[in-house]
């Protein structure tokens, strides 16, 4: 395992375990537990607000609610106890949030696995990707996987006239077996390597090229 | 009136059925017969347009004439209603938006086939395509939800009125930029659907979209954003996002759209993705559509949805044939669409597009499985259930947070290959700064351990710092290598930067957008909320501001009668600002509607703004005294600014570049040129 390789491992590991830290963290016993439950929970009117945030007009359920939960709160009950109280008042839809009980666990699980599976599966993409051998080139010359390319120098550069092709003819918006300007060149790394293989084609009538002045 | 409204829209639907079925057949000649077919098509389509554009026109005449013969006119307009307001009466209905959404789309259809002579072939099947969709538009708008429709019965002496929730400025702007950006991303995809069915060579349609679909990215964003400062400014719960199915369903197409906007970079520079992008433009184009459907089905409730209606069915039609079609033709076209994909390093622009691409796919995923759960709850349980912000908080924001980390590692790394030396070294003052951000708030009282909120605004603050670091060092880097050539500043150096390459810099200025827009959003855990009745001289304390009520006043206009408090704002002891909360009763509607007032405290926080919100919730009837609500938003503005910073960046990257282009062709040589020759 290369020292990159490694380095990238332990960012990830620190990463997930960051993730897992925030994912798991939860919210401590606090005095603002009102303002807390609270704000998972929808007011039952139908306006389709948090309950602290409904500010309906003319409602006839928040004032209700929030008066019931501070009632809850002064008897001490837990938090799963007053929801529960809710629930059983104004139904399931009361709770802003998919409970982690039951099949309603799944709901909270898909996202989660999405991401690690399309983590997962980039990662591998990536890893094949990069395991592809270059692409052989016309003459059979093999490019060979690069670093950070310092210089580079030209090889050969052919300049010829030929007859456009179906490509040609349609890139360069002109008629089939019209003549265009070819250049075919092959530029070498400084210890001789090929790098690239060019083949441009030049409409004709379109351009200039002047060498020296 | 009406006569002439719906006759207009028969003839777009014959107009744009010609042009839909005389297209087909002429792309299917090469003969003159066929061209002449085609061309005869693509006038039908400008002139579609020009009757959609009647259409319209008299939907806005009668709105302004208060012609309360019409239904539409009736429901959603009254004698009173200020002028501007008369002219969104057209998107602000059922059948009006419908028919707004045709007139957008015949207009884009309008450009495009006026820039035909780009690429006529292509042209011609974007054509096709786009007046495929135009065709089930005005199928819904003259057979399921006419706009037209005649009232029945003696008129009554004054129309219903409009939503008051849509009397406010921003709704003359925002349903217009959203359904632009909605609809925009069609032309891409008509293009891509076009590239496909005709095999075309190369990444053309990508070069020839680029600027459509970044235009179109911009109005979404501008539409979504401006929903939200809508949302905050008149709903008057204090929040801006409430993860509603509807504005979900604009929030989708634009991940998707934002992945398609980097990965076609990937096509473009490196011949990759090929697949990717046509089935990632699908999905942007498809979950437009499908957001239409959230709305008008009504199968999801919303706050936001129109009513019930049976067009739902319609829409659900429309996207289960256009996947088909897309599917039919991806599958026996497929193998025109391989590409090479060879990566050089892991450590690569190539790589953290794939994550990049990766993570806004796993956001809109998560968005769509929260916004269709309470379905599938209903399917499975057998009752439905609410997944609103407490879920969205916890498995959206992971995912974001990475995202962010992305957008600001990415433009450091190079295309093929990237040393972690160099990455090390141009990482640096980024990470530092941003890791100063992060002890900074810790030293000023946030405690990361205490509560999962607190650690997540920490964490988006540390790298939100991180992605403006790096775009500034980014500029700063290439402005210094160009000055140090060129003998200019360093300021006209960074510009001559950006205009040698506008895409790439426009880009990152967008970047900078982005974290603003998180660094507002991140001040969320700490707002705070005070409720109060209150008589005159009553006060309020909240965070460092105290509020004193003066007096409560009345007023009545032809439109509604309002009555509003006037609270005097203190910092210090000094006096700041009086703000003047309201709440409206609308005389047409009879509904209330409450108006909120926002200071925000540049002046006294500068960076660290706040928005102090107040509501007037009006008079509790056991006391007979006002409520007040106030609100104290940290940090809120900053997204309003994002936006601003990200539309001007996409305008940025809009312009063209004003590189020379170079076309060096050396004579044939016997030996080797030296370094640095070669095209």
């Amino acid at each position: 395992m290369t020292g990159s390789q490694k380095s990238l491992r332990r960012s990830t590991q620190v990463a997930v375990v960051l993730l897992a830290v925030a994912v798991l963290m939860g919210a401590g016993d606090s005095s603002d537990r009102f303002d807390k439950l609270g704000h998972r929970m929808m007011c039952a009117c139908g306006c389709g607000q948090i309950l602290l945030e409904c500010n309906h007009v003319g409602c006839t359920y928040s004032d209700k609610m929030r008066n019931e939960l501070i009632a809850s709160l002064d008897r001490a009950d837990s938090d799963d106890l007053i929801m529960q109280g809710f629930v059983q008042t104004y139904g399931p839809t009361v709770i802003a949030a998919p409970t982690v009980t039951g099949f309603n666990r799944i709901a909270w699980i898909m996202p989660f696995a999405a991401l690690a599976l399309g983590i997962a599966f980039v990662v591998m993409v990536v890893r094949s990707w990069k395991n592809k051998p270059a692409p052989a080139l016309a003459d059979g010359i093999i490019i060979p996987p690069t670093g950070e390319l310092d210089d580079y120098k030209r090889k050969v550069t052919r300049i010829l006239a030929a007859l456009s092709s179906e490509d040609d003819a349609l890139h360069l918006r002109l008629p089939r077996l019209t003549p265009v300007l070819a250049v075919d060149s092959i530029d070498v790394d400084l210890e001789g390597t090929p790098i690239t293989l060019h083949e441009t084609r030049f409409a004709g009538d379109r351009v200039q090229f002047v060498l020296g002045e | 009136m009406s006569y002439i409204g719906s006759f207009a829209l028969l003839l777009a639907l014959g107009l744009s059925s010609y042009s839909f079925l005389a297209g087909l057949v002429a792309l299917f000649g090469q003969d003159a017969g066929s061209m002449r077919l085609g061309e005869t098509a693509r006038r039908a389509g400008i002139a579609a347009f020009g009757a959609v554009l009647l259409a319209a026109g008299v939907l806005v005449t009668a709105a302004f004439s208060d012609d309360f013969s019409i239904t539409y006119i009736l429901h959603h307009s009254n004698r009173d209603l200020p002028a501007p307001y008369k002219f969104a009466v057209l998107w602000s209905g059922q059948e009006g938006s419908l028919l707004f959404w045709s007139l957008l789309l015949g207009g884009y259809g309008f450009v495009l086939r006026l820039r035909y002579k780009t690429d006529q072939r292509l042209f011609a099947h974007a054509s096709v395509v786009i007046a495929a969709v135009q065709v089930f538009f005005l199928m819904l708008l003259n057979f399921a939800a006419h706009p037209f429709a005649i009232t029945q019965g003696a008129l009554p002496p004054d129309g219903n009125g409009l939503n008051p929730l849509l009397q406010y400025p921003e709704m003359v702007i925002h349903p217009p930029m959203l359904y632009l950006g909605y609809i925009g991303f069609t032309i891409p995809f008509a293009f891509a659907l076009g590239a496909l069915i005709m095999k075309y060579p190369g990444d053309k349609w990508i070069h020839i979209t680029r600027r459509w679909t970044m235009v179109t990215w911009c109005f979404l964003t501008i539409g979504v954003f401006l929903g939200a400062h809508w949302a905050y400014s008149v709903l008057g719960w204090g929040g801006y996002w409430g993860w509603d199915p509807v504005e979900n369903a604009s929030l989708m197409p634009w991940l998707t759209g934002t992945a398609f906007l980097h990965s076609v970079m990937m096509q473009e520079k490196r011949g990759m993705l090929k697949v990717w992008n046509m089935w990632l433009i699908f999905a942007t184009f498809w979950l437009s559509i499908l957001g239409t459907f959230l709305t008008r089905s009504g199968i999801i409730s919303s706050v936001h949805a129109f009513a019930q209606s049976t067009i739902g069915a319609w829409f659900g039609w429309f996207l289960i044939i256009s996947l088909v079609v897309f599917t039919y033709f991806f599958v026996i076209n497929r193998s025109h669409l391989k590409s090479e994909h060879r990566l050089e390093a892991l450590v690569s622009r190539e790589s953290s597009f794939l994550f990049n691409n990766l993570l806004l796919l796993v956001a809109c995923f998560t968005i769509l499985w929260g916004t269709w759960y309470p379905k599938i709850s209903e399917l499975v349980q057998g009752h439905t259930i609410t997944v609103r912000a407490p879920y969205y908080n916890v498995v959206i924001v992971p995912t974001a947070l990475l995202l962010l980390l992305l957008t600001a590692v990415g433009p450091l790394l190079a295309w093929r290959k990237t040393s972690i030396e160099s990455l090390k070294r141009n990482f640096l003052f980024p990470f530092i700064g941003a890791m100063a951000i992060g002890i900074a708030m810790v030293i000023f009282g946030v405690r990361p351990w205490e509560d999962s909120s607190y650690f997540y605004a920490t964490m988006a603050a540390i790298l939100s710092a991180l992605v403006i670091f790096t775009v500034i060092s980014e500029f700063v880097r290439g402005g210094r290598v160009i000055a140090g050539k060129g003998q200019m500043n360093l300021l006209a150096a960074m510009l001559h930067l950006w205009h040698r390459n506008t895409r790439r810099y426009g880009g990152y200025v967008v970047h900078f957008g982005v974290a603003l827009v998180v660094i507002g959003i991140l001040g969320t855990p700490f707002n705070k909320e005070v409720e109060k009745e209150m008589g005159f001289g009553d006060k309020i304390n909240i965070g460092p501001s105290t509020l004193v009520c003066q007096s409560y006043t009345q007023e009545d206009t032809p439109n509604y009668g309002s009555e509003w408090a006037i609270m005097n704002v203190f910092r210090g002891g000094k006096q700041v600002t009086t703000m003047y909360p309201e709440r409206r009763f609308y005389k047409s509607s009879g509904q209330p509607q409450t108006i909120p007032r926002i200071y925000p405290s540049v002046k006294e926080d500068m960076l660290l703004v706040k928005d102090l919100y107040l509501v007037y919730e009006g008079i509790n009837e056991t006391t007979g005294r006002p409520i007040i609500k106030a609100h104290l938003n940290p940090l809120v503005p900053w997204i309003w600014t994002g936006l601003i910073v990200m539309v001007f960046g996409t305008i940025l990257a809009l312009v063209p570049n004003a590189a020379t282009v170079r076309v060096s062709v050396p004579a044939p040589v016997r030996e080797p040129a030296h370094a640095g020759a070669g095209d």
